[in-house]
This record gives C-alpha cells, sequence and structure tokens, in this order.
C-alpha cells in the first residue's frame, strides 16, 4: 500500500514537473498563419503606432496573426542574437541599415526581397524615396524595407543665438567661434552625455567622413583596410577641440541629461538625430538646426548626411513569406506612412508621407535635407564589425576624458582590427 | 528497508531531474562551447580548441574585469562580513528590543529595493550635480567632487559602494539570527567571570556563530564573482571599460559581439574561480576546526 502511495505521489512530481521541462512555449495551431515581428519600439508613439497597424491589419486579414514583441533600444541587438543563437528568429525583425543589416545577409538569416519589389513593375519599390535602399543592398539584390529615414544635425536654441548676435556658422573656424562666444556667455554651448561612449561616436562618424578620404575609410571600415591613414588622428583631433565645450564632465552625463540641458534652455547647442526630434518640440524657446561645419581644406566628403534609414527585414526561414511581405506592403502603405509621420514624428520613407497633412514645417524641411542628401553616412556603429566598434568608441571616450591622445587610440583601433582580421 | 530507501530516491527523482537539466547540462554544454568558435549569425561551430582560454591570457580587458571582480569580492567580505559583523553584535547588544528591531529594520530595508530603482536613484546621486557633490561642497571637500561613475578611478568603486550599501543589511540579519540562538546562560557566565564586552564578542560570539559567518563569507565570494546587475544597470562596464567585470564582459562578448565560445570560455573561468575561493573558504574553515 505504501509503496503504490508513493508512487503516485511520485508520478505525481514527474506530471506536474515534465510539462515545464518539455514544453516548447509554442501556442496551439489555431488555422492562422502566425508572424512573429520583432522591433526595437518598446514604448512611447511608435509602440503605438506597430500596435495600432497590426490590429487594423488582422481584422482584414483573419488568417494572419501578428505577434508583436520588441526590446529597447539598447538592448535590441543583444536580444536578436539571442533569437538568432537558439534558431528562433521572428519572421519579421527591426534592422539598422548598412554592415549591421549585412551580418544578416552575410548570415543567411535575410530573405531575399528584390522580386517581392520589382513585381507589378516596381510599384512597391517605386513607393518608397528609391535612396533609401542602397544602405540595405547588397550585390544588387534588396534585403530590408526602409521604414524610416534620419539625419543628424546640430539643433540650436534661435533665442540664445539672438541674444548673442550669433550666426549659424557654416565652417568649422566659424563653429569655434561661435563656442567661444558661447562659453564666455555662461551657457553650455554644447550639450552632451557621454556615459554611454556611443555619444561620442556618433561625432566620429561626422568627422571621420569630413576629414579622411572617402575611399578610405569605406575600405576600412569593410576591414580591408587597417585604420592607418593619417586623417584618422586628425579627426580625433577635432573632435578634441570640441571638448572645452562640452557639458562639464560629460562622461559622467547620461544621454537624458544631455537633452534636457538643451531644451531647458541651459545649453545652446545639441547634436542630435532628426528622429528624435519628438524630444526637442517640448522645448518652450525659438529652435532650428544647421549641418555639421564643414572642415575646409580636409580631404573627407563635406557633404555627406550622417544618418542611414532604419528598417524592417524578413527571416530566411520564415514559414509564411507570403504573410510577411503582405503585412509589411499594409505597413508601408501611403496611409500607414502618414500616420508614421503624424503620430509618431518619424520621417517616414514613403516618398510624399511627408507632407502638410502630416508634418509641421520643420520636419517637412528636414525630410527635404534628407531626400536631398548626396551620399548617406550610417552611423559608425552599425558602420564596421562590433569590436573594433566597441575598442574605438571606448577609447574616444578615454580620449575626451583625457586618459589617452588621439595616436593612442588609433594604436587600439588598429590592434583590435588585426586582431579581427585574423580571427576571421 | 530496500523499499523505504526506493521510495526515498523516488522522491528525490524530480529534483535531481531539473538539476541535470537546468544546472548541470547548460555546465557540460557551456564548457563544449568553450572549444568552439561560435558565429551567431551564421551559426556555424568550429572546433579551436584551448583558444578560445589562450586568448583570455592576451586579453587586456579580461584583466581589468578579473581584478574588478577580486576587489569586489574583498571590500564585500570587509563591509558584510566585518563591518555587519560589528553591526550585529552592537544591535543585539541593545536592552530595548524595539531599538534593535528598529536598526535591524533600516538596515535590512535597501534589500528588499529593486536593484534597477537603486542604480537610477544612485546615477542622481552620483552626478555632477548630484547630492553627494553637493554635500562635499558644504562640508569644505568640493575639491574631490567629480562625475563619479563618469571618472575611470572612481566608478568601479562607486558601484561597489552601492552594492556594499545595498547588501549589508542582509548578511547582518542573518549573523543577528545567528547571536539570538547563543544561550543566554554562556555570556552570564563570561559575566560572572568578568570578562569584557570585547572579548565576549571575541570568544563567545564570534566562535558560536562561525556557521554563519562561513555562510556569509560564501554568498559573499560568489556575489563578488557573478556580480552583473549592479554595473550593468549603473556603468554597463564604463567608463572606457574600466568598471567591467567578469560577468559583463561574458555577457558582451556572447550578445554584443556574437562571440560565444569565448564567452563561455570567460563562464568557465568564473566557474573555476568560484570552486577555488569555495574550497579555500573550507579548507580554512576545516584547519579551524581541527585546532
Amino acid at each position: 500500500m505504501k509503496k503504490i502511495r508513493t508512487l503516485v505521489i511520485v508520478g505525481l512530481c514527474m506530471l506536474i514537473a515534465l510539462p515545464a521541462l518539455f514544453a516548447s512555449g509554442s501556442s496551439e495551431e489555431s488555422g492562422k498563419q502566425r508572424i512573429e515581428v520583432f522591433t526595437r519600439f518598446s514604448d512611447g508613439a511608435t509602440k503605438t503606432y506597430f500596435d495600432e497597424v497590426a490590429a487594423s491589419f488582422m481584422a482584414e486579414n483573419p488568417d494572419i496573426e501578428i505577434v508583436l514583441s520588441s526590446a529597447n533600444n539598447a538592448n535590441y541587438k543583444q536580444e536578436i542574437n539571442v533569437r538568432l543563437a537558439s534558431n528562433s528568429s521572428p519572421d519579421i525583425y527591426f534592422a539598422w541599415s548598412g554592415v549591421y543589416a549585412r551580418n544578416f545577409v552575410d548570415g543567411g538569416r535575410a530573405l531575399d526581397l528584390t522580386d517581392y519589389l520589382m513585381a507589378d513593375d516596381g510599384e512597391w519599390y517605386n513607393s518608397f524615396i528609391t535612396n533609401q535602399f542602397e544602405t540595405f543592398t547588397f550585390g544588387e539584390r534588396i534585403y530590408g524595407i526602409p521604414l524610416m529615414m534620419d539625419g543628424k544635425a546640430f539643433y540650436y536654441n534661435q533665442d540664445i543665438f539672438d541674444e548673442l548676435g550669433l550666426e549659424v556658422p557654416e565652417n568649422w573656424d566659424e563653429f569655434i567661434a561661435v563656442l567661444d562666444v558661447l562659453k564666455g556667455s555662461g551657457y553650455i554651448p554644447i550639450s552632451l552625455g557621454n556615459i554611454e561612449d556611443w555619444a561620442t561616436g556618433h561625432y566620429m562618424t561626422t568627422l571621420n567622413q569630413r576629414v579622411v578620404p572617402a575611399d578610405t575609410l569605406a575600405a576600412d571600415y569593410a576591414l580591408e583596410g587597417d585604420f592607418t591613414a593619417p586623417e584618422y588622428v586628425t579627426a580625433l583631433e577635432y573632435l578634441e577641440k570640441l571638448v572645452p565645450y562640452f557639458t562639464p564632465e560629460f562622461n559622467s552625463v547620461t544621454y537624458d541629461a544631455g537633452i534636457n540641458d538643451f531644451i531647458s534652455g541651459k545649453a545652446a547647442i545639441y547634436y542630435e538625430q532628426f528622429n528624435q526630434v519628438q524630444y526637442i518640440m517640448p522645448a518652450e524657446f525659438n529652435w532650428s538646426w544647421f549641418d555639421f561645419p564643414d572642415i575646409e581644406g580636409a580631404a573627407g566628403d563635406q557633404n555627406a548626411l550622417t544618418g542611414s534609414p532604419q528598417g524592417l527585414m524578413v527571416s530566411s526561414t520564415t514559414k509564411y513569406p507570403e504573410a510577411c511581405i503582405k503585412f509589411l506592403k499594409y505597413l508601408t502603405n501611403f496611409e500607414n506612412s502618414e500616420k508614421l509621420v503624424a503620430e509618431a514624428q518619424m520621417f517616414s520613407c514613403v516618398d510624399g508621407a511627408i507632407n502638410e497633412n502630416s508634418a509641421n514645417e520643420k520636419m517637412s524641411l528636414m525630410a527635404e535635407t534628407i531626400k536631398n542628401a548626396p551620399t548617406i553616412n550610417p552611423w559608425f556603429d552599425n558602420a564596421t564589425d562590433s569590436e573594433v566598434v566597441t575598442t574605438y568608441q571606448a577609447s574616444i571616450q578615454a580620449m575626451v576624458g583625457g586618459a589617452k591622445t588621439a595616436e593612442e587610440v588609433m594604436a587600439d583601433v588598429q590592434a583590435k582590427v588585426a586582431q579581427v582580421k585574423a580571427e576571421m | 528497508m530496500r523499499l523505504k530507501r526506493t521510495g526515498a530516491y523516488l522522491y528525490l527523482l524530480p529534483a535531481i531531474l531539473l538539476l541535470l537539466v537546468f544546472m548541470y547540462y547548460p555546465i557540460i554544454n557551456n564548457f563544449i562551447y568553450s572549444f568552439l568558435k561560435w558565429d551567431l549569425f551564421k551559426g556555424t561551430k568550429t572546433f579551436i580548441g584551448f583558444k578560445n582560454y589562450l586568448d583570455l591570457f592576451h586579453d587586456e580587458s579580461f584583466f581589468v574585469a578579473l581584478m574588478n571582480n577580486i576587489r569586489y569580492v574583498l571590500i564585500s567580505l570587509l563591509f558584510q562580513v566585518g563591518v555587519a559583523l560589528i553591526f550585529a553584535a552592537v544591535i543585539e547588544q541593545f536592552r530595548h528590543k524595539c531599538i534593535a528591531a528598529f536598526y535591524r529594520t533600516v538596515l535590512f530595508i535597501p534589500t528588499l529595493i529593486s536593484l534597477t530603482v537603486i542604480g537610477l536613484l544612485f546615477s542622481f546621486i552620483y552626478k555632477t550635480d548630484g547630492l553627494l557633490n553637493s554635500f562635499l561642497q558644504l562640508i569644505g571637500l568640493g575639491h574631490i567632487a567629480r562625475g563619479w561613475l563618469g571618472d575611470a578611478g572612481t566608478a568601479i568603486y562607486s558601484v561597489i559602494a552601492v552594492s556594499q550599501w545595498k547588501s549589508i543589511g542582509y548578511t547582518m540579519m542573518l549573523l543577528c539570527v545567528a547571536i539570538q540562538r547563543i544561550p543566554n546562560e554562556i555570556y552570564e557566565a563570561a559575566i560572572i567571570d568578568g570578562v569584557t564586552k570585547l572579548r565576549r564578542f571575541k570568544d563567545v560570539t564570534v566562535p558560536l556563530i562561525s556557521d554563519m559567518i562561513a555562510i556569509s563569507v560564501v554568498i559573499n565570494i560568489s556575489g563578488g564573482l557573478l556580480v552583473f546587475n549592479e554595473i550593468y544597470v549603473m556603468t554597463n562596464g564604463g567608463p572606457y571599460g574600466s568598471s567591467e567585470v567578469l560577468s559583463t564582459l561574458m555577457y558582451k562578448n556572447a550578445f554584443v559581439h556574437g562571440k560565444v565560445g569565448y564567452a563561455s570560455a570567460i563562464a568557465i573561468v568564473i566557474l573555476l574561480l568560484s570552486v577555488f575561493f569555495f574550497a579555500l573558504q573550507r579548507l580554512i574553515e576545516r584547519r579551524g576546526d581541527a585546532e
């Protein structure tokens, strides 16, 4: 009797434990095509936009279930890597364009979307601002749908500029002259929160582009070169010249505090993305923006705009590619693209979506700036290998903190590049 | 008798099964991964022998992280065992139990607060125009004010300090409970013999709670070697890698750089260090018992 009781209890324990051990986590088949969409939009207006568009899509397409999941901006790269490692890739996933997107393509993780885009005489393809496909195109095939375009510029407080009689600078010398006046007036000349080192990394995106010859830069970012051009040191020296004008102790200041110093009127200038304009809009002063000043005589490209599009890619292993495309077409139709602009203040890549109905005058002007940019310069942290970026950005942070010289930064980078290439 | 024993093993089976699946299987797998070059994007795995381990010895950031973990362990032992023991002994000396309970509660409360909340709170305290610098200026020490988390010389110590503030109440509570279990008669006998308070602490309290002290030591060693959350929330290993610890280094290698094999080698090093320190602590304890 005791034996039976023992066996019954143990059996019950096993019954409770086993499902927990071996459950696959998948929901039961409901007859619907289940599409998981994984993005970096975990809160705010953009998340609401995705929620609403997915809901209306499912109402129109009852045979398709859209499951939205997200990780916040800081953790997205890590989480998508975990999903890839566990072979549970989402059907549709967010990607920054450029080298970051190329990793998915090289790894065979991304579906070639060219034929879908070019069907019906390229109707879908032509609905976009087509230069936004450039950084999602690899080997003449398109692997990503650009969702939102972007650019980076110096926002400035017009009231402070008027008060001090300052003009928008057009070259480096004028820029330094403006900063000197601002510093003497008691304002923080340039607001910067660099506790996360990518903030100064973004400065280097533009400074490298302005100072280093374009061919050299492209070859080095692709790890075909070795970052030995002397212009890299020169570019870092330009950043060093800005250090006295940044927020005091900026290596201890958070990104949010950087924005707050600008919109509270403490700082006069702030280097930020166009897509972050929703954080600038609450400012109670007149504001505008200017492009990163030209560096006269430097060997780099003075006209390229820093900031590449962000978009969505489709997993090469999705069970339902047609349903994925259907959702992407719905997401990027004209009506939903206008909604993205109007409700999330994002710069849709769909041609004409930024108009007088969806955007204010400033957003329209920013969109024109992006649209008319002759070349796009991808963010530094998406432009080259992640290990090289980590070393580069950490060393830049050390340099602007006074712990390293420009030469030492480049020595670190060159050593890391050599190591990464050796491991390839 | 045999039936009884079989029943006992059957009762243990679910727990053993859970341990095997969730503890030992991942450890064995991790050990295997540490010999591989695993490209996350391509999903390719190549056997490379001990290369990941050899690379560790050429990786400057590994030694920075290792030193930070050792700092974490040593400072935690000092505060969460040494200072917590003094706190526990002093609090248990209070005649009025309600005063003792008050201090126990006050010191224990930080343990209950979410680490994310604490991280945000101390980010404000430590910032350039934060509470700590304002206080330093108020007492005439303005010259040492700085951005504590953004300075490579102070970032790791600033995080360790938060960790002590948060966790000291926990080990203090363990030690308080152990002290409360010591029979009063022993203290009364010591008082009759004219033993001073300090000697009562040294010769009565400490030896009689040595088991709990040993547990506290183990908790702090493993806590110091496995620390992740505090660093991740407050500095993410910065500025320029100065506050990196082994766990954050492992995480970044695995999930930022996609170097799963190398990250697995770091995980094995953490495991070996934990086992080493645990064995060392047990050895010291046994020698103490033998003497």
